[in-house]
């Protein structure tokens, strides 16, 4: 598949292989750079570049051309009498180029160069190396390929070649320049027979020439190769001859001023205003010819104003610089060399009569221009119109390879000078040699004009050989750095254009930085690879200018947080308000006090003494309590009520430890109550000692009424549950406890007989010495038992929690400790008398205890203020 | 499990609390008491039989004092054995009882004395503040007032003072514990019957 590239420009498809659309001619691939094979850059100023070092890689038939130059020139210095020799080996711009076409290398001698310098096309078909001039210019050999050979000349420039076009040439010629070829010595019957008289090889002089072309440019029948703005210039020209009668010598106003003033006299001859003024000139001595409009001048225009201003310089000498750029328009009339005052500046090929070699109107006019002088032009200041009107006959292709307006854009002030900086070697060489060239008188003759040389001797005097040199266009001063080759070389880095060779008209429109060369030069030389963004692929689209580019070392910014010294204090109180949050609040100790064994000791054995002397003595020193609190009425009252016989029910739940205060308080209820009602008792327990006990109890303290069991009395034993026991044992007493203390069928027995349920006991008396134990008894029962008495005997540090029930009237008495089994046991006339043996006992040891705990409290309360005031003292 | 275990506790619970008010839940809540009566013996069983084994495990271990595990050990083994075959009302359990039991226990109420005095005695040291003061006063003036002089009663002390304190004072406390005993114990009740609390397990 072949690949095509589409044109950016029309977007037709193209062969991947050509550089220009074939279509719209647009470039399809950029211009490779010299370095990087990057194109100029936006922004970059071409580095200038000394020419001296493209001196070897000129081509070679360049460098003929300037050798053949240099020897043109020194011939010219020796012949300086004999302009008719050195008209043939002046040395000119183009003169080298037509020399060179004598030499082996005369292959890259371009066509339409050789037909202006006359030299007879050779039959040999030019190869395409003629059109380098333009291929490198525009960065591609092949791109003007097609157009180059000689096959493809256009016709325009196909009049301009040799008198003796080769027959293989002929049918590609248009019938035009066929026919202008050879109306030689026949009347030219084609517009272009007008510009073939300007071959030099035509004897005929060239007044006579334009003469009968300007005669025959109505007879012309045979346009149809003629070329459209040719064509469009005859009818011009027809029409001018039929409405304006044929003018006057004097009437110079068709012909190109500077036409004109070649015919017109040193004396400010007029010219025909209907002929380009350029044309007029040669015809000047020719009224016939002056009076043939031009094709392409502007009828009824004077002189001056139809010239255009870079032709205006070749008026007449009536002011200084006319007559100074005729010199070699004069030649044309005046075979003499005429020195004039301005004659260095300009260019002696351009003096001399076949000037129409090459500013004829098959020469483009930009190329004439180049002929001219530059400071004439640069003084002249041509308009751009007029310029453009004076490149009217520059074909497209060739438009599009020439630079039509940067040769003038450059201001001669500054030409100047950078051409004495910029210009070549080789160039220097042609300066060097032009010191005493004569001017070479132009001479008439084919072969002169033939060898007519695009240098002349005076070309290369004085400031005319720089400016002529400086206003070269710059396209076709890089043809000559091109490689001699015979095949399109590749642009390279070594032949590419350079940015500092790039043409003036492009680094005129270049953008100027005005920070200076120096930011320039490091921005062309900054290509750095964008590698992310948005210009990721790029390169060199964002320089980095030395200017605008940190000039130091970034400065460097702490980390460190900028606070001030208030700033830092309110942190600093910050963080110890939250220290002190989190942190413990320390708790006061204190020293721990040495343990007291002494005190231990005393206390031990001063109470030990008194209960143990007290009770081993027997003694009733101190008085038993007086009066009757209303729980021990009531418990006495309830022991009383029950009936004789009775079932009781008495649940023991109390502690071996405690056992002797809950004797001594229990033992004159039971006292009282075994002796007066003699009731039949059934004793439960929740405690686990409490079967034991109870068996203590029964065999201890009421070992006097002689009570046995399962006769008078029944030991249920350990009633487990607690709670859940002493709930279900009042619903339903057989069921919980079928079983005695001994695992003896306990409801069968004599003491509980007729005992089916808890309200069915004469009384319950409970003796606990715990809280806990009395309330779930009275509690759990209180639904079930009825209105049965219910008497608490407990010990004296569970009265306070018992008191409350006795209160509320849930149980209907309490003796509580041994303080009121003496109560109690007052009542009984002091039976059994167990608590009366140990209230002096108890009494004592209340005393001692009670002293003890003022005195050693108080004693203590000094030592402790004490210590803490010496604690204070020694902080 | 743990919502059967819940859903059995909850029902139990109401049926227990349905009989204290209707009677034809009196018998299912006997029975239901009756089972907690055996549950409870048995778990005392069970902490006698982990008694024993952790004080096994110390004497085969050989720690420190392990002589008085060994003396626990065999004591318990003895009065089990000697109440299983000669029954609590023997003489020889009374002797038992009336040798060991009573005056160990009574001993350590009596070492108790000796030491809620000590302690009362160097309160005042450590501690002067007026809880303190008033803490020892009140024991003071209820020992006080609890003893008898030769003569009778301490005059406005043991007559007037002390039943005060011990039928006002001593009273309104506990009532306050009691009124406080009697809500918690509703509240636990009823967190139980509720599922709320699941001392059963499962929480």
């Amino acid at each position: 598949m072949v690949d095509m590239i589409k044109c950016p420009v029309c977007g037709e498809g193209n062969l991947a292989d050509q550089e220009f659309c074939q279509f719209c001619q647009s470039r399809l691939k950029p211009v490779a750079g010299k370095s990087g094979d990057a194109p100029l850059m936006p922004g970059q100023i071409p580095t200038k570049k000394n020419t001296a070092e493209l001196e070897p890689i000129l081509p070679q038939w360049l460098k003929d051309a300037r050798d053949k130059a240099r020897q043109s020139i020194e011939d010219d210095s020796t012949r300086t009498s004999s302009p008719a020799e050195s008209h043939a080996s002046e040395p000119d711009l183009l003169a080298g180029l037509q020399s060179q076409a004598g030499s082996d290398d005369e292959d890259e001698t371009p066509d339409w160069l050789a037909s202006i310098t006359g030299e007879s096309h050779k039959s040999k078909k030019a190869p395409p190396e003629s059109s380098e001039v333009r291929w490198v210019e525009l960065g591609d050999k092949n791109d003007f390929a097609q157009d180059t050979p000689q096959d493809e000349t256009p016709s325009w420039l196909a009049g301009l070649q040799a008198s003796a076009p080769a027959a293989s040439e002929e049918d590609e010629l248009t019938d035009w320049l066929r026919n202008d070829s050879e109306s030689k010595k026949s009347q030219p019957d084609t517009d272009s027979d007008w510009l073939k008289n300007l071959d030099p090889g035509n004897e005929t002089p060239s007044h006579e020439l334009f003469n009968e072309s300007n005669s025959d440019l109505n007879d012309n029948a045979s346009l149809g190769d003629t070329p459209e703005w040719l064509r469009q210039m005859d009818a011009q020209a027809s029409a001018a001859k039929q409405l304006e009668p044929k003018p006057d010598l004097s009437d110079s106003s068709g012909l190109p001023d500077w036409f004109a003033q070649q015919d017109l006299p040193v004396n400010d001859k007029p010219v025909s205003s209907d002929l380009p003024a350029w044309l007029n000139s040669p015809s000047d001595g020719d009224q016939d010819s002056a009076g043939q409009p031009a094709p392409w001048t502007e009828s009824g225009t004077s002189q001056n104003e139809a010239n255009p201003d870079w032709l205006k310089g070749l008026e007449p000498a009536s002011t200084p610089v006319a007559s100074s750029d005729d010199d070699w328009l004069k030649d044309l009339q005046q075979p003499e060399p005429q020195e004039t005052a301005f004659q260095g500046e300009t260019p002696s090929w351009l003096k001399k009569d076949d000037f129409e070699a090459i500013t004829a109107p098959d020469v483009p006019a930009w190329l004439a221009g180049d002929n001219l002088p530059a400071s004439q032009i640069h003084e002249d200041t041509m308009p751009l119109e007029k310029l453009d009107a004076s490149f009217g006959d520059i074909p497209d292709w060739l438009k599009a390879a020439a630079p039509q307006s940067s040769v003038f854009d450059d201001a001669p002030s500054e030409a100047v000078p950078t051409t004495e900086s910029s210009d070549t070697d080789w160039l220097a060489s042609f300066k060097s040699s032009e010191v005493d060239l004569p001017d070479a008188p132009f001479e008439k003759g084919s072969d002169e004009l033939v060898a007519a040389p695009a240098f002349t001797a005076d070309t290369f005097q004085g400031e005319n050989a720089d400016l002529l040199f400086q206003e070269m266009p710059d396209w076709l001063s890089n043809a000559s750095d091109a490689p001699p080759s015979s095949t399109p070389t590749p642009i390279t880095s070594a032949d590419a254009i350079s940015p500092g060779e790039l043409p003036s008209w492009v680094q005129a429109m270049r953008p100027v930085d005005p920070s200076g060369g120096s930011n320039s030069t490091s921005l062309s030389s900054d290509q750095t690879l964008e590698t992310r963004g948005a210009l990721s692929g790029l390169q060199g689209v964002l320089p980095a200018v030395p200017g605008y580019a940190p000039s130091s070392k970034p400065k460097a910014y702490s980390i460190r947080l900028q606070v001030s010294e208030e700033q830092q204090s309110h942190a600093a109180l910050l963080e110890q308000i939250l220290a002190a949050e989190a942190e413990p609040e320390p708790i006061a100790s204190f020293l721990p006090l040495a343990a007291s064994r002494s005190l231990r000791w005393l206390l031990t054995i001063v109470i030990f003494s008194a209960v143990l002397g007290t009770l081993l003595l027997g003694s009733q020193f101190f008085s038993m309590p007086v009066g009757m609190p209303a729980e021990l009425a009531g418990a006495l009252q309830a022991v009383q009520a029950i009936p004789e016989g009775a079932p009781v029910l008495v649940a023991t739940d109390y502690q071996p430890s405690l056992v002797s205060e809950m004797e001594a308080a229990a033992a004159p209820v039971f006292d009282q109550m075994l002796l007066l009602r003699h009731p039949r008792l059934t004793f439960i327990s929740t405690s686990e000692t409490g079967g034991i006990l109870t068996e203590r109890f029964i065999a201890g303290p009421l070992a006097g009424h002689s009570y046995e069991n399962r006769v008078t009395y029944l030991n249920l034993g350990y009633l487990p549950g607690g709670l859940m026991g002493i709930r279900a044992f009042s619903q339903n007493p057989s069921l919980t406890m079928p079983y005695d203390i001994a695992l003896k069928p306990a409801w069968d027995s004599a003491p509980v007989q007729g005992v089916s349920s808890l309200s069915q006991f004469a009384a319950i008396i409970l003796i606990t010495d715990n809280a806990d134990s009395a309330r779930a008894w009275i509690e759990q029962t209180t639904s079930l038992r009825g209105s049965i008495p219910f008497v608490v005997i407990s010990s004296a540090q569970a009265s306070p929690m018992i008191q409350p029930y006795y209160n509320s009237e849930q149980i209907n008495g309490l003796v509580s400790g041994l303080y009121g089994g003496a109560l109690f046991e007052q009542n009984n006339a002091g039976r059994p008398g167990t608590a009366r043996k140990y209230w002096d006992a108890y009494s004592v040891t209340m005393l001692l205890t009670m002293a003890f705990v003022v005195v050693g409290g108080l004693w203590n309360l000094a030592l402790g203020m004490r210590d803490r005031n010496s604690a204070k003292e020694g902080r | 499990m743990r919502i059967i275990t819940a859903i059995i506790a909850i029902a139990v619970g109401v049926i227990v609390l349905a009989g204290y008010f209707i009677p034809a839940f009196a018998d299912l809540q006997t029975l239901l008491l009756n089972w907690a009566m055996i549950l409870v013996g048995m778990a005392a069983l069970v902490g006698v039989l982990n008694l024993i084994m952790v004080h096994a495990d110390k004497i085969r271990r050989r720690e420190k004092n392990s002589i008085y595990s060994a003396f626990l050990i065999i004591f318990l083994a003895a009065t089990l054995l000697f109440g299983m075959i000669l029954g609590p009302g023997h003489a020889t359990m009374q002797l038992v009882l009336e040798g060991i039991i009573i005056p160990v226990e009574a001993a350590l109420m009596g070492v108790l004395t000796i030491s809620l005095l000590y302690a009362a005695i160097r309160l005042l040291r450590r501690r002067a503040n007026v809880m303190s003061i008033t803490f020892l006063l009140t024991a003071a003036l209820i020992l006080f007032g609890s003893a008898t002089l030769p003569f009778g009663d301490v005059p406005l002390i043991g007559t007037l003072l002390r039943p005060w304190v011990t039928q006002v004072l001593a009273l309104g406390g506990a009532r306050g514990i009691l009124i406080g005993v009697a809500l918690g114990s509703l509240t636990t009740g009823l967190r139980v019957l509720f599922g709320a609390d699941r001392p059963y397990g499962g929480q």
